[in-house]
């Protein structure tokens, strides 16, 4: 499916308070805001060889089948903590342990991607991130423009670490479109140009983690990227949710898929039985419809409870569109 | 205390001043109390292989702990080495997974106040 322009004549308001964006580049060098609906259509990129998802709202894997939970099972199953109260990090991790239901999360459901050249499989990034300690991590990004691929904040700042010399935005960040073990069908861009909000750097609060990274080349234009949007509650709360990553429990730089109904949401946050492991934040937490995937929440945080993810709410959504390039 | 204070404060207002004053110390002295008692514990750690040689590019990450943890995983260094931030006290588990050994998980207790807890990963093939 080829990208499409959404049209809108109402002109995007820049969000303010801990939604505020902020750069570790010049105020001179940092884009300015463009128009914008309440979705953003995906691209399916340069010879796209598409697999179609399934009807069911997932995508369409050899092996996988999806874990049906039943809806009334689910409340009893999950009681999203209600962190909308939160002011940082440092209250959510030192206070007493937030109220989730302790829940099992079952056999691991995770398939491994191998057509990872094709989309929307070529969309999600391995990361290689190098932190102002010099120390390396993993994590995961995903395409929403030519330039621009979203991820957590905490992938692009580190904050509350306690480490010397460690919190702050990191020195750079190798993007590996598609990868699949060491095979790069896109090759390595490396960057150094990112984007978070001050809910996040000042604050260190969970429910702003969300960032992006910018490279230096339109290498979107051929993986293509996922569309995003603003959704209500009971919209999600009928999703099926996606998430693909590159987990570091699993082979070096392999690609593994999973996906389950949506749990619960908040204001601010997704909660869902998703399987990730390290190396998955910044993933797209998506859902498919008209045979389309559209992201509604940057996956952060995994537990042996529950697993989360920054929900794309309108101010989030607004920064989105701002950082697309 | 209060008395030994009027006996040497005569006027009302020296009083006064005194007892702010002990009240911004006690403020003061909750305060930093409260950012002392909030900085994260360091988790530091030294992966060995079966000869007991550091491993480097080890995949260290949390499986579990007592609260939602960022899900990425950290490289060990060329020496076997790394360190993961404990936002809370309780019990972590770390998992560690390199080519060519089996995955392994370690249990590490953070207590309240502790500021680095050691841990060795011995891998297995």
């Amino acid at each position: 499916m080829a990208a499409k322009r959404t049209r809108s004549k109402k002109r995007e308001s820049k969000p303010t308070g801990e939604h505020a964006p902020v750069s570790n580049l010049p105020k001179e060098a940092r884009p300015s805001l463009v128009k914008a609906a309440l979705s953003k259509p995906p691209s399916e990129g340069t010879n796209p060889k598409t697999v179609q998802p399934r009807k069911e709202g997932i995508e369409a894997v050899k092996g996988y089948k999806l874990r049906e939970v039943r809806e009334e099972t689910l409340s009893e199953l999950y009681a999203a903590p209600d962190t909308s109260n939160l002011r940082d990090i440092a209250e959510a991790s030192f206070g007493p342990p937030p109220p989730v239901a302790e829940i099992v999360h079952g056999p691991d459901d995770r398939v491994k991607i191998t057509n990872t050249a094709v989309y929307p499989w070529r969309v999600h990034a391995s990361l290689l991130i190098i932190a102002r300690d010099g120390s390396r991590w993993i994590g995961t990004a995903w395409f929403i423009g030519p330039h621009t691929l979203m991820t957590a904040g905490h992938v692009v700042y580190i904050k509350n670490s306690g480490v010397a010399g460690r919190d702050g935005w990191v020195r750079s960040i190798d993007v590996m479109p598609g990868r699949n073990g060491n095979s790069l069908p896109y090759g390595t861009v490396t960057s150094s140009n990112f984007r978070s909000v001050t809910g996040w750097t000042n604050n260190g609060n969970q429910n702003y983690d969300y960032g992006a990274i910018i490279i230096p080349t339109n290498l979107g234009n051929t993986t293509g990227w996922l569309g995003f949007g603003v959704y209500t509650d009971a919209v999600l709360l009928n999703s099926v949710g996606n998430i693909s990553g590159y987990p570091g429990d699993k082979p070096t730089g392999t690609q593994w898929y999973d996906a389950h109904r949506i749990a619960t949401v908040n204001s601010r946050k997704v909660y869902y039985d998703i399987d990730t492991a390290g190396g998955q934040s910044g993933s797209a937490v998506y859902r498919i419809t008209n045979k389309g995937r559209y992201a509604f929440a940057i996956h952060a945080y995994g537990g042996a409870t529950t697993n989360s993810g920054t929900r794309i709410v309108k101010p989030v959504y607004d920064n989105m569109v701002a950082w697309k390039a | 205390m209060i008395t030994w204070l009027h006996g040497k404060l005569r006027n009302s207002w020296q009083l006064y001043i005194a007892g702010g004053c002990l009240a911004v110390a006690a403020c003061l002295s909750i305060f930093l109390g409260t950012i002392m008692s909030n900085k994260p514990s360091i988790i530091s750690g030294l992966v060995l292989n079966p000869k007991e040689q550091p491993v480097a590019d080890a995949r260290v990450y949390f499986v579990d702990g007592p609260v939602l943890l960022p899900d990425v995983a950290i490289l060990t260094n060329s020496n076997g080495r790394f360190s993961l931030t404990a936002p809370a006290a309780g019990t972590y588990q770390i998992g560690c997974t390199v080519e060519g050994f089996t995955p392994t998980t370690v249990t590490v207790n953070v207590t309240s106040g502790q500021q680095d807890t050691q841990v060795q990963i011995r891998l297995r093939r």
